[in-house]
C-alpha cells in the first residue's frame, strides 16, 4: 500500500515535471507557420509585433478580403481570383500612367505599328514557365485565343482582332491584325487581365490547373493551398524579372473587416488589403504601420431605370440630382473616404474630364424642374440596394432631402443577385452599383444602348456615334475630344448621377514600399512588388 | 446492445432523407441567382449569366435537378460540386471539418473538465464563498455572448499582451484562444448543471447509506453521487458538442478558422446551393451520430440503462417467439 501511494507520488511528479517543461517549450518556441507568431512580427519580418522592421525578411504575409476559386487565369472574373492568378501568372503589358503610351512592357519587350490595322509584338527572350519550358510565340497566341473564346474580358472588346489569323513571325515576334482600324483594340492584348500561359502545361493540366498551376511565368511559385484559410507562394529562382524580396508569400484570407484590423494590430500580418474603413482612426495611430488609402477605378453611381414612366424625363432625373447634396452626404456615407465624383468616368480613366455641368445643392431649381415636367405633387419612387452600409446611409439622406420635393422614397435592402436579377428585367426605378475601368471605351458597356451592362438603359444616338468614332481612331487627341464631348451629355442628362470615387484603405508595415507604381500595383494585387526599404 | 445501435442507424435513415429534401428545397425557395455572383457580381452581363445557368443546368426544372442531385448521390456517392470552386463538396467537407471537430473537441474537454469540477464543488460546498463564486463565475459565463468574450479576448491577449495570436488554427498557440472561449462558455452552462443535478443526487437515501457504512466522503461523491449525476451534464455537454460541430460560426468568422460553420455562411452567401446541400447532411448525419453517442454513453454511466437496453431487446425477442408459438 505504501509503495502504491510512492509510486503515485512519483507519477505526479513526472507528470508535473513533464507539464512545466512543456509549457516552458511552448513559450519560447516559435511558431511553425507563418503569421503565428505569438509576439514577434509577422512571419519574421520584425524584432516585436509592430516594431519597424530591422532584418531581411523572408515571409511576406499579406491579408486579402476575399478567397479567390481557381489560378487558372481563363477563367476568372474578379479581383478575388486575381489575388491567387496574379502572383503565378504574367501580362504582356502593365498600365502605367507614366508611360507615353499607356503601358510597360513585362513579357512583350516591345511592339510597333507596321499600319493602322496591324500589331507586332516582340517578345522577351530567355523567359521560362514555372514548368520548365521557355515562353514562345505559340504560348502568346494560345494564350489570348483563349482568352477571347472563354469571354474573360468583354467579348466585344475582341471581335475586331483577327487572332485566327495571327502570324508566328518566329519564336519571339507575333503578328496580330483587326479587321477594322482601330488602335484601341490593340489596347486589349496588353491588358492586365491577359495572362500568358505555357500552351503545354495548361493542355496537361486540363482542369487541373486551376489548383496546381505551373504554367505561368510569374515571381512565385504556389507550394500550399488551405481552403478558406490561406495560400503560400515560394520565390521562383528563374524569374526572369528583379527577383522578389521574399523566400514566400502567404496571402492570408481574412474576409471580416475586423478580424482584418485585430490581424494587423496584433501584429499577424505585414500587409492587409482594403481594411474597414471605420477603422482608419484605429489603423493610422498603430505604431509600425502605415496607413495607405488608394483611389480604385471604382466609382459609386446612382442608376436611374431610364426606362421608368417618371425618370425616362430628363428634368426629373436632374431634379433630383440637383437636390443632392453630395459634397455632404458623400464623407457621412463613406467615412471621409474616396472623393465626390464630379465626371461618369472614374479618376483612373485617362480620358476623364470634368464637365461643364455639375450638380450642387439647389432645391429651388429641382423643385422648378419637377414642376416643369409636371411632377409639382410629387410621386413615389423606389430605391433597391445592398446591405452595404455606406448604400444605406446613402438611400436615407435621399429620402429625407427628397421628401422636400414631395417625392416618397421607399427603400428595400436586397441581395446583390437579386437586385442584379431586378436590374437585368428592366424592373427597377433606382439602385446604387459600383463600375469603372482604365479607359473611356470601358464605359461603352454601361453607356451605349447596346452595353452588355446598360443597367440605366440609356439611349443617345450622339453618344453611341461617339463611342464608335473614338475606338476607330487612331489619334488619341482626336478620341480625347469625342470623349469629352460625351462626358458633357452624361452630365447634362444625367442617366446615371456619378457620386463617390471609390478609396480602399490599406496598411503596410513601415518601411515597406512598392518598387514600381505602387497605387496601380497594389490594386492589381501583384504583391511581390512590395519591398521594405533596405 | 449491437441491434440497439443497428435499429439507431437505420432510424437515421428517414431524418436523413428529409434533410435531404428540405435543403434542397429551401435553396430553391431562397431569393438570389447563384449564376449572378459567378458571373462577376455588379460587373455580370446576362448573357455571361445565362451561359452559366445553362452550363449549371440551373433551368432546368426543381424535380429533374433533385432527382439528378439524388441519384448521383445513391449511386455515385456524390453529394455534390460546388459552383463557385469547382470542387468535390466532400472533398472540401473533408478538409474544413477535421479543424472544427478539433475545435469542438477541445473546447468540450476543457469545458467538460473544468465545468464538472467547479459543479461538484460548488454542489459539495453549498452556500459558501466558494459556491457563490463558482455561481457568479457560471453566470456571467452563460450570460456573455460568445462574440463578445472573443472580442475581449483578442484585445486582452492578441492586442494588449501579444501573447496569443488574433487568427488563424495552426499551432497550439492559435488554439488556445478560441477554445477558451467557447471552453468557458460551456463549462459555466455545466458548471450549473452539475451543481444542481448533485445537490439532487446528494440528497439520496443511498447516498446516505452510504456515508452510513463508513465510506470516505471521496467515495461517497465520485463513486455514488457524481456517477448518478452524470446523465443530465453528459446531455448538456452532448447538445453543446453537437453545437459546436454544427459550426461555431461566430468563432470561426472572428479567429479565422476555416471550418464548417464558416464554409457553409460563405456558401450561403455566395448561393453555392450544392455546398449548402452538401454540408447540411454531412452534418446531419454528425449530429446524428453525436446523439447516439451520448445515449451509448448513458448506458455507460448507468447500468439500469444498459440493462433497459438489453431487456428491450430480450422483450422483442421474446415477444416475437409469442407471436411466431401463436402462428405456428
Amino acid at each position: 500500500m505504501k509503495m502504491k501511494r510512492q509510486r503515485q507520488r512519483q507519477s505526479r511528479g513526472i507528470l508535473t515535471l513533464i507539464l512545466a517543461l512543456a509549457l516552458l517549450a511552448g513559450c519560447g518556441g516559435q511558431p511553425a507557420v507563418p503569421g503565428g507568431q505569438a509576439s514577434g512580427g509577422g512571419g519574421g519580418t520584425s524584432t516585436a509585433g509592430a516594431a519597424s522592421v530591422t532584418s531581411e525578411p523572408d515571409t511576406l504575409i499579406v491579408a486579402v478580403d476575399s478567397e479567390g476559386d481557381t489560378f487558372d487565369p481563363f477563367d476568372y472574373a474578379d479581383l478575388d481570383d486575381g489575388f491567387l492568378v496574379r502572383q503565378v501568372h504574367e501580362p504582356l503589358a502593365y498600365l502605367d500612367s507614366t508611360s507615353p503610351n499607356g503601358f510597360s512592357p513585362v513579357l512583350a519587350e516591345s511592339w510597333e505599328y507596321p499600319n493602322d490595322q496591324t500589331i507586332l509584338l516582340h517578345l522577351r527572350q530567355g523567359v521560362m514557365f514555372q514548368n520548365g519550358e521557355e515562353m514562345k510565340a505559340g504560348d502568346v497566341l494560345f494564350s489570348l485565343r483563349t482568352t477571347k473564346e472563354r469571354g474573360l474580358l468583354n467579348p466585344n472588346n475582341w471581335t475586331n482582332l483577327d487572332l485566327d489569323n495571327a502570324t508566328v513571325i518566329d519564336d519571339y515576334t507575333l503578328e496580330i491584325s483587326t479587321f477594322e482600324p482601330s488602335s484601341f483594340s490593340f489596347s486589349w492584348l496588353l491588358s492586365e487581365m491577359v495572362s500568358i500561359v505555357s500552351e503545354k502545361a495548361y493542355a496537361e493540366l486540363g482542369a487541373g490547373y486551376a489548383r496546381n498551376p505551373n504554367g505561368g511565368t510569374g515571381p512565385y511559385i504556389l507550394t500550399d493551398w488551405v481552403a478558406g484559410d490561406r495560400v503560400t507562394f515560394t520565390r521562383n529562382e528563374n524569374y526572369w524579372g528583379t527577383m522578389p524580396q521574399y523566400k514566400t508569400l502567404v496571402l492570408r484570407f481574412i474576409i471580416d473587416g475586423t478580424a482584418r484590423t485585430f490581424a494587423v494590430e496584433s501584429g499577424g500580418v505585414d500587409v492587409a488589403y482594403s481594411c474597414p474603413t471605420a477603422d482608419l482612426g484605429t489603423l493610422s495611430s498603430l505604431d509600425g504601420y502605415e496607413v495607405i488609402r488608394q483611389v480604385t477605378s471604382g466609382v459609386n453611381y446612382l442608376w436611374f431605370n431610364n426606362n421608368d414612366e417618371h425618370l425616362k424625363d430628363i428634368r426629373v432625373r436632374q431634379a433630383l440630382s440637383y437636390a443632392l447634396d453630395l459634397q455632404t452626404m458623400v464623407p457621412i456615407a463613406y467615412n471621409n473616404m474616396g472623393a465626390v465624383a464630379d465626371s461618369v468616368f472614374g479618376p483612373s480613366c485617362p480620358q476623364k474630364i470634368v464637365p461643364d455641368t455639375i450638380y450642387r445643392q439647389d432645391m429651388d431649381k429641382a423643385k422648378q424642374l419637377l414642376a416643369d415636367a409636371g411632377y409639382g405633387d410629387g410621386f413615389d419612387l423606389k430605391i433597391i440596394i445592398t446591405d452595404r452600409a455606406s448604400r444605406k446611409t446613402l438611400a436615407e439622406m435621399m429620402k429625407n432631402i427628397w421628401a422636400n420635393l414631395n417625392i416618397n422614397l421607399e427603400i428595400e435592402v436586397l441581395e446583390l443577385s437579386t437586385i442584379l436579377e431586378l436590374v437585368f428585367n428592366d424592373d427597377y426605378q433606382l439602385t446604387i452599383m459600383a463600375e469603372g475601368g482604365f479607359h473611356g471605351e470601358a464605359w461603352r458597356s454601361y453607356m451605349h444602348t447596346e452595353g452588355v451592362n446598360n443597367y440605366s438603359k440609356y439611349s443617345n444616338a450622339r453618344v453611341d456615334e461617339l463611342f464608335n468614332l473614338a475606338v476607330e481612331t487612331s489619334d488619341a487627341a482626336e478620341g480625347m475630344v469625342y470623349y469629352t464631348e460625351m462626358q458633357q451629355i452624361f452630365a447634362d442628362e444625367v442617366p446615371i448621377l456619378p457620386m463617390q470615387y471609390d478609396e480602399i484603405l490599406n496598411v503596410v508595415r513601415k518601411g515597406f514600399y512598392y518598387s514600381v507604381d505602387p497605387t496601380y500595383n497594389f490594386m492589381a494585387a501583384r504583391f511581390y512588388y512590395i519591398r521594405y526599404d533596405e | 446492445m449491437t441491434r440497439y445501435i443497428l435499429q439507431r442507424l437505420l432510424q437515421m435513415i428517414p431524418v436523413l432523407l428529409g434533410v435531404i429534401i428540405l435543403a434542397f428545397v429551401l435553396n430553391e425557395v431562397a431569393p438570389g441567382d447563384p449564376a449572378v455572383l459567378l458571373a462577376g457580381g455588379e460587373s455580370a452581363t446576362p448573357e455571361a449569366v445565362a451561359k452559366i445557368r445553362e452550363e449549371l443546368k440551373l433551368d432546368d426544372p426543381f424535380i429533374v435537378r433533385f432527382a439528378d442531385y439524388f441519384k448521383k448521390m445513391v449511386t455515385e456517392g456524390n453529394i455534390g460540386t460546388s459552383y463557385k470552386t469547382r470542387q468535390p463538396v466532400a472533398v472540401e467537407v473533408a478538409h474544413r471539418f477535421p479543424q472544427t471537430f478539433k475545435m469542438a473537441a477541445i473546447s468540450a474537454i476543457f469545458a467538460s473538465i473544468i465545468g464538472i469540477t467547479l459543479g461538484v464543488l460548488s454542489a459539495i460546498k453549498q452556500y459558501t464563498f466558494l459556491d457563490n463564486l463558482i455561481s457568479m463565475f457560471s453566470l456571467v459565463g452563460v450570460s456573455m455572448p460568445v462574440f463578445w468574450s472573443s472580442l475581449l479576448g483578442i484585445l486582452f491577449f492578441s492586442i494588449h499582451l501579444r501573447l496569443l495570436p488574433s487568427s488563424g488554427f495552426y499551432t497550439w498557440q492559435h488554439w488556445l484562444l478560441p477554445c477558451f472561449v467557447i471552453g468557458t462558455s460551456m463549462a459555466a452552462s455545466v458548471v450549473r448543471m452539475t451543481r444542481s443535478s448533485m445537490l439532487e443526487v446528494i440528497r439520496q437515501d443511498y447516498i446516505r447509506t452510504a456515508r452510513a457504512k463508513g465510506q470516505s466522503e471521496r467515495v461517497v461523491i465520485f463513486k455514488h453521487a457524481l456517477k448518478n449525476a452524470m446523465i443530465p451534464v453528459v446531455t448538456n455537454i452532448g447538445m453543446h458538442f453537437g453545437v459546436l460541430l454544427g459550426g461555431a460560426v461566430i468563432i470561426e468568422t472572428v479567429f479565422v478558422i476555416p471550418g464548417i460553420g464558416k464554409y457553409i455562411t460563405d456558401a450561403i452567401r455566395n448561393r453555392d446551393y450544392p455546398v449548402v446541400q452538401g454540408s447540411v447532411l454531412v452534418l446531419a448525419l454528425v449530429t446524428c451520430c453525436v446523439n447516439l453517442g451520448v445515449d451509448l454513453l448513458y448506458a455507460m454511466i448507468d447500468p439500469r440503462i444498459k440493462s433497459q437496453y438489453r431487456g428491450m431487446a430480450k422483450f422483442k425477442k421474446k415477444k416475437r417467439g409469442l407471436t411466431e408459438g401463436g402462428i405456428r
